[in-house]
């Protein structure tokens, strides 16, 4: 195995592990302990998801309502990411949810 | 004076943590591993309570076709609440960073199944002290009959296999008998005398009648000239089992593409002519005739798996992983000769001799039926027909009636449009050397008895 890939696995390892220590600990629901392995399973191993990386991304950055973070939580929590059309649907809600935040006074 | 027995030895000697890590491990990254880690060992031949729980998951996985990975593992460990410390996800990741080489997975794999046997050796021992420690009056004879029968089941035998007394094979007997007769009862007076199947249909009225269907762990071999109907006497037997009575069937092909398979169901479950049907010259009304037909292989229990570079290594692996995954009733191989041989010394008889006892094996081991299509030569024989035929517990040749038997044969006159035999040549079961005259309608690769023409 290429160090490169060596090091991905480790990482990949890492932070699966740190995950599930957070749910064993009771940091974290069985729901978001299963969207958060799926996502690393999807980043990681078939390197896909970049759209929805990068509304994650944007979520980070802007300051929306405690409402509009309860949705969008719950929108990815409940998204299957094997299926592309749920995925594009869940994206381009939790976008438009993002630009309604924007817009506001 | 003899030795007093040693009151304890090294515990290391009962087990190997590394080998059970690795097995484990392994199967987290291999699809190899797990089938034949699956396949030999049980959560019981682990020594660690942990390794032994990590192992029934990654199993559980496996056999719900979900790929066992370390995330897939924590998930499923999470939901089932097994993880409930820090300790526990770091036991877990330490295992898996045990990885080896598929090359190495059988080395292993018995290290940890020579260990469980060492520990069932050494608590039979433990037993044995303690039956002489108790002091009572004992007899000599029944006591070591019993130990010779424990070290028998140790030494020679898998935890599965049993002796059958005399006692148990007429019971036995008795009950299979009894069964049968209950059923053919309730049949002839429900059904007004249509025998029973035992075993998967054939796809054939008289064959049915003659075999009472395939029975699991039957070897069936059909035999035919290329050109003369292998593929389709396969895909009419998938037909009638997967397909017509929704068992669960795996078709391994070693010549076809998935688009050619996928292409002769379309003719099979429409009845329109395969040469039109590869072309495209077909009207609406059969374009959705084709729609219906392709709905109820949507439904069923047809598998196909198209694998040019097939072994008899290979052929184990699948099976075994869709016997456990997919709970397959039969497999079909299509066709042997055309299987690679990994000794290149062996002459072709003896390559073929090889694989026909690998799928007997299989079909014994799996409880499945195995059928396997073999091409004969333009004569019409079969190379190392005799050994096939010792293994095989159905030989069936499939040939064309030629035109002056058709002429000639007044028998052959009583039945509407034969066109082929098919050949009954070894049948374990019951009666052989039958010749079933049968119609096969090659354009629409359907095959079915010849109707008798009624008087």
């Amino acid at each position: 195995m290429a160090h490169e890939e060596e090091e991905k696995k480790r990482i990949y390892d890492e932070t699966a592990s740190l995950i599930t220590r957070q749910a064993v600990m009771n940091k974290l629901t069985s729901e978001e302990l299963h969207f958060l392995l799926n996502l690393l399973d999807h980043v990681v191993i078939t390197n896909q998801q970049r759209p929805i990386i990068d509304i994650l991304h944007r979520w980070i950055k802007i300051s929306v309502e405690k409402e509009i973070n309860d949705t969008i939580k719950n929108v990815l929590l409940n998204t299957d990411f094997d299926d592309e059309t749920q995925v594009a649907a869940s994206i381009q809600f939790i976008e438009e949810l993002l630009c309604t935040n924007n817009e506001e006074p | 004076m003899n030795q007093p027995f040693p009151q304890s030895y090294s515990e290391e000697v009962l087990y190997d943590l590394e080998s059970e890590r690795r097995v484990i491990s392994s199967m987290l990254h291999s699809e190899e591993a797990c089938v034949e880690a699956y396949h030999v060992l049980t959560a019981a031949d682990f020594y660690s309570p942990r390794h032994a729980t990590i192992f029934e998951l990654t199993c559980s996985l496996f056999e719900r076709d979900i790929r066992p990975t370390y995330v897939e593992l924590l998930k499923e460990g999470h939901t089932l609440g097994i993880l409930t410390n820090p300790r526990d996800i770091e036991e877990i990741k330490f295992v898996a960073e045990h990885y080896i080489d598929d090359e190495n997975i059988r080395y292993w794999i018995k290290r940890v199944k020579d260990k469980s046997k060492l520990r069932k050796f050494d608590a039979f021992l433990r037993r044995s002290i303690q039956i002489l420690a108790e002091g009572q009056e004992l007899e000599a004879d029944d006591i070591l009959m019993s130990a010779e029968e424990e070290l028998t089941t140790l030494t020679a035998l898998d935890e599965d296999d049993s002796i059958d007394t005399p006692a148990d094979v007429a019971t036995l007997g008795y009950q299979e008998v009894e069964r049968r007769f209950l059923q053919f009862k309730e049949i002839r007076e429900r059904y007004k005398g249509v025998l029973p199947l035992y075993g998967l249909p054939t796809g054939f009225e008289d064959l049915n009648h003659i075999t009472l269907g395939y029975k699991p762990g039957d070897l069936i071999i059909l035999g035919a000239q290329t050109g003369h109907g292998k593929t389709a006497f396969a895909l009419h037997t998938a037909r009638a089992v997967a397909v017509d009575h929704n068992y669960t069937v795996l078709y391994l092909n070693t010549e076809m593409s998935r688009e050619q398979i996928a292409l002769r169901w379309g003719s099979i479950l429409s009845g329109i002519e395969h040469d039109r049907i590869r072309s495209g010259d077909i009207n609406e009304n059969e374009l959705s005739l084709v729609l219906q037909g392709y709905s109820r292989l949507r439904e069923s229990g047809f598998y196909s798996y198209p694998c040019p570079n097939l072994t008899p290594e290979k052929t184990i692996s699948i099976a075994r992983k869709f016997k456990a995954q997919k709970n397959i009733d039969m497999m079909i191989v299509d066709y042997i000769g055309r299987m690679d041989k990994l000794d290149p010394r062996l002459q072709e008889w003896q390559m073929l001799e090889q694989i026909v006892k690998t799928l007997k094996m299989l079909a014994q081991n799996l409880k499945i039926v195995v059928m396997c299509l073999v091409q004969l030569n333009p004569d019409g024989s079969l190379q190392g027909a005799k050994r096939m035929k010792n293994e095989s517990d159905l030989m069936l040749k499939l040939a064309p009636i030629s035109r002056d038997e058709l002429e000639e044969n007044e028998e052959l006159k009583k039945y509407l449009n034969p066109n082929y035999y098919l050949h009954i040549e070894k049948n374990r079961d019951g009666r052989s050397g039958v010749r079933i005259p049968i119609n096969f309608d090659l354009q629409r690769q359907v095959m079915k008895n010849a109707e008798r023409i009624s008087l």
